[in-house]
């Protein structure tokens, strides 16, 4: 039987969360509000405390830690500061099985898609937890896993890992898993899961043709060069377009969704920059255009449910509307 | 503002800005300068390379002397005006990047056919024939602009004048109203043209794109760029922050993008 | 005084995808080949990998993998008389320069030209009347029928891995697919590519309107596929950086990826690189190549003896080398007679932007080189050409290929050329905005020609070869026709606005076009009017033999690369089975 969490441990969470990311006001275990379809890391956190779970007290934090921090048996893995789409992801195939796992598929199971939303949510929201000491490694050991990661194995057709997981292996958001100051044995584990055919979720299955390229040397050179990379210390600062005042819309990346003139039609975005990684479930997931309406039958693939876009706009109506004129001038009351 | 400003760094307010700035040659009357510019422009003209950035090599010319410095910055931020919310091709370092490819292989024709006999002259078809490489373009094509402008505008010289009167001077430039010796202007503008295009949407790699501004403009994501999963999610608004070759905007991506969205 | 080489069976004159098939079908048949190839060797890895290789301003606007016209172009005129004119930077056209060729750094759209376009002359001539065309249309037959080439066609598809879905499986036509294709004996090796935003945009106004769509046949492989030769080609992952750049991740086939790796690994090939070709050496008394001068990358002129000579050059390189060399007759454009040069053609490229103004995120950057819905209902053989006064045709598409903002920043008419004004439309309209393009059929004309220069010299003091091109008044005439089309269903897709770009101008060397430069050493049944025979044998060097886009008679209003691959094969299967045996011509003219 697994003990409730000490409060200790709660209150050292709560001092780790930004303010920017979370305002204060929102901490603390506040489960009095109404459900709604957003996702709210606030019910996520006691969700991994297992706060949900009346009298079992089964809780992420026994293994993954309350800062999403892991540890390095190979077994659970550092979540902090990964997508919370990522995070959305991996929680539904673990329920799917589509990554086996008999420790995490009878978890995520019991989760409704709703506190997976919150779970990943909770955890994506959490900064600067620590990294882990970096591994002891061989230098030469180190070498030949950061050539694998940079420029890949030209006669393996193993292209580069950065060009996907993003310089230094800090993932490209929501998609791609930033894989740089994670526990070696945990990458070790899920590369060889792909080499012997175990494990899937993976778009294309691109990632076990790789792993099945590689020897199990070089997945663990790989895994021991990223688990000694922390993204914090090897990303530049950068230069920033910043007035002070102006400052929040360029921190958007780009425009803010709903004021750019293309936006029309987008998710409202409560706060800025978020939107390529929210977690699913903000608009009711229907796929973007129902192939029926195709006339020839246009081959389109039926999207698996869990890859359906969680931050889709409201289909646009798709029948012409309006005519114009081949000169470019808009005609009567078009505008 | 204790941080001293260097000239360059005033050229870039008083281009930026548009103001009929003098340039003071002493450091007291930079100073003073300094304030009057500081007043007069807006906010975001005050946002300097040098604040931005600790690296030395932003604002170190290879090719142009400082007077097409400022004929340059000028004119590209006409080009690429800043509005509310994007800087112009300025701040962008559109300067910086026209300098590195005119002192480099670009500005030296490397890839061009440089042969004669040569016909100047020749209908638009058959593309360009000047003798000129690119970097010669300019410095002729800057010395002869700026000649027509003293003599046209009393005196002044381009990047004194105000902003309606550069535009007026660039689009003679663009259709050929305005007659340059030794080029047809019409060359000469469509290069700049085309060249802080380049600036603006480039990677900042090459000293343009500031801040990958160009990009986040648009919002196009930059090098780092897989969409197997994405590329079905119709009107998906996908707001990843770009990263650039040399990394820049990762760490944003990083810390913004590896985040959920608040609730509502 | 030249170095001299030792001598081999053949020597390719270029180091791309022609050449990467004839080395390595040759070099198994037991043929001692050196490819000579100007530029350098690149591979997948280290290469081509991403972040570096996904550099817009590098490889697109400065042309890193192109062409270096410093030192050796072409010169360019619109008309017979004009004076020519060095072409001093690059623009409508992209030659590619370095191992792998074009087939490095295409897109990938990979068509099969309908059965009409190789018998076009009788075709028209049987269905509109020998009195349809003007005499200047100088289209004739290829000398090779479709249902010959169909399994090339095949073959050289598994061998790229080729994506799409079929339209015409031995004559039952499929739901889906290209109905107006002709009959292929199989499907393409691979499912087809995923539908992008602008293309179901696309594809949907279309199907309303009653013509019939379908997903480009795709050199980005969609699934892990291992092809007839064993090599694996891996998925395409949607970078939006095909064309001009290599592919990091195995996926776009190449003949790095797909061809090479077994010619370089076999002992009687070899790729000799930055060796640039003069020449081709030939014996007048005997009438065969006996071997080709180049400069080597040390700078010597260099002589290298082969049995065999195979010109695996850009479209108009081959022709070029031959009158350098001086074999053949070359083409005269006032008398009308000579054949090498003759029939150049290009391609007829018009294009249409539907402006949604901000109601879709189209999202451009997500993107692959051949990801695109079209409908080939214009296509040559898909229409009745009788009271239009021109004959071919071509495919609309809306494909989404890239959001590189450099080049892709599309503007309605009107809009300021810069400025404010500019640069508040490009933000408004980049990411809202779907680009139809119209991929129209080129008809040559007594005009159009390849020929050498007079004036202008290359950096090893040879004739530059010259262009004289102008869009044919049959050409303009179609893309006028099928263009209103376009502009029929980009109206109906329910923009806000839309510009249309005509063909309204002469010809011009400046803005890129494309780069499916065909003709100049054309094949055919007749010696007086084709350089080389239905096997692409020069009817003048039995020993000579010609690849490339440069046979095509005429340009069909598809991409070429698919039945330049397939003609290659075509051409590597008469010699290996008919000629090696038996050295001589294989067509008696």
């Amino acid at each position: 039987m697994i003990r409730a969490v000490p409060l200790g441990i709660a209150v050292v969470a709560a001092a780790t969360l930004t303010s920017a990311a979370l305002p204060q006001s929102m901490l603390g275990l506040d489960n009095r509000r109404e459900p709604t379809r957003d996702a709210d890391p606030n019910r996520g956190r006691f969700i991994t405390i297992g706060g949900m779970f009346a009298d079992q007290r089964i809780g992420c934090v026994q293994c993954h830690g309350i800062d999403g921090a892991g540890n390095s048996s190979g077994a659970f893995p550092r979540l902090t500061d990964q997508a919370g789409w990522y995070l959305y992801k991996t929680l539904q195939d673990y329920a799917s099985g589509l990554r086996p796992s008999d420790i995490m598929g009878p978890i995520a199971q019991t989760l409704t898609p709703q506190q997976m939303e919150d779970v990943a949510a909770y955890y994506a929201s959490i900064k600067n937890a620590p990294y882990p000491a970096e591994p002891q490694v061989d230098v030469q050991v180190r070498q030949i896993g950061g050539a694998i990661a940079a420029i890949g194995i030209p006669s393996q057709g193993v292209p580069a890992c950065d060009g996907c997981h993003g310089p230094n292996g800090v993932g490209q958001a929501p998609l791609y898993p930033y894989i740089a100051g994670q526990y070696a044995p945990y990458l070790e584990h899920q590369l060889m899961l792909w080499k012997q055919g175990r494990r899937d979720g993976d778009p294309m299955n691109i990632m076990e043709l790789i792993a099945k390229a590689m020897t199990e040397e070089q997945i663990r050179a790989v895994a021991l060069y990223y688990a000694s990379v922390q993204p914090r210390d090897v990303i530049p600062q950068d230069v920033r377009y910043a007035p002070e005042q102006s400052r929040r819309q360029v921190d958007q990346g780009i425009p803010r969704i709903g004021q750019n003139p293309t936006d029309v039609g987008a998710v409202e975005s409560p706060e800025p920059g978020r939107g390529s990684v929210v977690v699913p479930g903000i608009e009711p997931a229907r796929p973007p255009v129902p192939s029926a309406e195709l006339p020839l039958g246009l081959p389109r693939r039926p999207l698996p449910p869990n890859v359906l876009p969680p931050y889709l706009a409201p289909p646009v109506d798709e029948r012409p509307r309006g005519t114009t004129t081949t000169t470019g001038a808009p005609v009567g009351n078009q505008q | 503002m204790t941080e001293k400003l260097s000239r360059r760094d005033l050229l870039k307010v008083a281009g930026v800005a548009g103001v009929a700035a003098t340039v003071p040659e002493t450091a007291a009357a930079e100073v003073k300068h300094q304030q009057v510019v500081q007043a007069a422009a807006p906010q975001e003209v005050l946002t300097r390379p040098s604040q931005q950035s600790p690296s030395t090599e932003q604002g170190m010319l290879f090719f142009f002397n400082d007077e097409e410095a400022r004929f340059i910055e000028a004119a590209v931020e006409r080009l690429i005006p800043a509005d509310q919310e994007w800087p112009g091709a300025a701040w962008a370092g559109v300067l910086n990047f026209i300098d590195r490819q005119l002192a480099a292989a670009y500005g030296a024709g490397a890839r061009m056919y440089l042969k004669g006999p040569w016909v100047p002259d020749a209908p638009p078809q058959q593309g360009y024939q000047l003798r000129y490489t690119p970097a010669q373009l300019y410095r002729i094509g800057i010395a002869e602009t700026r000649a027509h402008v003293t003599a046209r505008y009393g005196r002044r010289e381009f990047w004194d004048l105000t902003a309606p009167v550069m535009d007026e001077v660039l689009s003679g430039l663009e259709s050929g109203a305005i007659e340059l010796p030794s080029l047809p202007a019409p060359v000469f503008f469509e290069t700049l043209l085309a060249n802080t295009v380049e600036g603006y949407f480039a990677d900042p790699v090459y000293g343009g794109n500031r801040d990958m501004v160009g990009w986040r403009m648009v919002g196009f994501p930059g090098a780092y760029a897989q969409y197997v999963d994405l590329v079905e999610l119709y009107n998906l608004p996908y707001t990843r922050p770009p990263i650039s070759i040399g990394e820049a905007g990762a760490r944003q991506a990083y810390l913004e993008g590896h985040t959920h969205r608040a609730q509502k | 005084m030249a170095v001299q080489m030792k001598p081999v069976d053949v020597a390719l004159v270029g180091g791309g995808l022609t050449a990467a098939i004839l080395g390595k079908e040759l070099a198994e048949a037991g043929q001692t080949v050196v490819a000579l190839e100007r530029g350098g060797m690149r591979q997948t890895i280290p290469d081509f990998q991403s972040p570096t290789m996904h550099d817009e301003l590098k490889f697109d606007v400065r042309h890193a993998y192109a062409q270096d016209v410093s030192v050796q172009t072409l010169t360019f005129r619109n008309f017979v008389g004009q004076q020519a004119l060095p072409m001093r930077q690059l623009g409508s056209f992209l030659p590619a320069e370095g191992v792998g060729g074009g087939a490095v750094h295409w897109n990938g759209q990979t068509w099969r030209f309908q059965p009409e376009w190789f018998v076009l002359k009788s075709w028209v001539e049987e269905r509109y009347g020998r009195g349809f065309l003007d005499e200047d249309v100088s289209i004739q037959d290829w000398g090779i029928s479709y249902e010959e080439l169909e399994p090339y066609y095949t073959f050289f598809e598994k061998v790229m891995g080729i994506s799409g879905a079929p339209g015409n499986i031995n004559g039952r036509i499929q739901v889906g697919g290209n109905p107006f294709e002709g009959p292929r004996s199989e499907s393409y090796p691979n499912p087809p590519m995923k539908q992008s935003h602008s293309g179901y945009l696309f594809g949907q106004t279309a199907g309303q309107l009653g013509y019939h769509p379908f997903p480009v046949p795709s050199a980005n492989v969609t699934r892990h596929y291992t092809n007839p030769f064993g090599a694996e080609i891996k998925p395409c992952m949607y970078c939006g950086f095909c064309d001009p750049f290599g592919c990091e991740h195995f996926a776009k086939a190449s003949p790095q990826v797909c061809i090479l790796p077994f010619a370089l690994a076999n002992k009687n090939f070899e790729m000799r690189t930055h060796s640039y070709v003069l020449r081709v050496e030939w014996d007048r008394k005997a009438k065969v190549a006996t071997g080709v001068t180049y400069v080597d990358a040390q700078g010597r002129e260099t002589f290298q003896p082969a049995n065999m000579v195979v010109l695996c050059a850009f479209a108009h390189h081959n022709p070029i080398l031959m009158l350098q060399s001086g074999i053949g007759q070359p083409y005269d454009p006032v008398t009308r007679t000579g054949t090498i040069g003759r029939n150049y053609t290009y391609q007829t490229m018009t294009g249409a932007e539907v402006f949604y103004d901000g109601e879709h995120h189209i999202n451009p950057f997500m993107a692959a080189g051949a990801l695109g819905t079209a409908i080939d209902d214009f296509n040559n053989g898909s229409f009745d050409h009788s009271g239009l006064g021109f004959i071919g045709g071509g495919y609309i598409a809306a494909y989404q290929t890239t959001g590189r903002p450099i080049y892709y920043h599309p503007v309605p008419e009107g809009t300021p050329r810069w400025g404010l004004g500019w640069k508040q439309a490009v933000r408004r309209h980049y990411n809202s905005t779907v680009s139809l393009s119209f991929h129209g059929s080129s008809i040559p004309h007594p005009n159009n020609y390849v020929g050498l220069d007079p004036t202008y010299t290359d950096a090893f003091g040879q004739r530059l070869g010259m262009l004289t091109y102008d869009f044919p008044y049959n050409d303009r005439l179609m893309a006028r026709y099928i263009t209103e089309k376009m502009a029929g269903i980009a109206q109906a897709m329910g923009g806000k606005r839309m510009s249309v770009g005509w063909l309204d101008d002469h010809y011009s060397i400046v803005p890129y076009q494309t780069t499916h430069n065909t003709g100049g050493a054309i094949m055919g049944a007749d010696p007086k009017t084709s350089v080389v025979n239905r096997y692409l044998q020069s009817w003048d060097l039995h020993n000579l033999w010609v690849m490339g886009s440069s046979v095509f008679p005429q340009n069909a209003g598809y991409n070429p690369t698919d039945t330049v691959g397939a003609l290659a094969y075509w051409a590597a299967d008469a010699m290996i089975k008919q000629y090696l045996k038996n050295p001589g011509p294989l067509v008696q003219s």
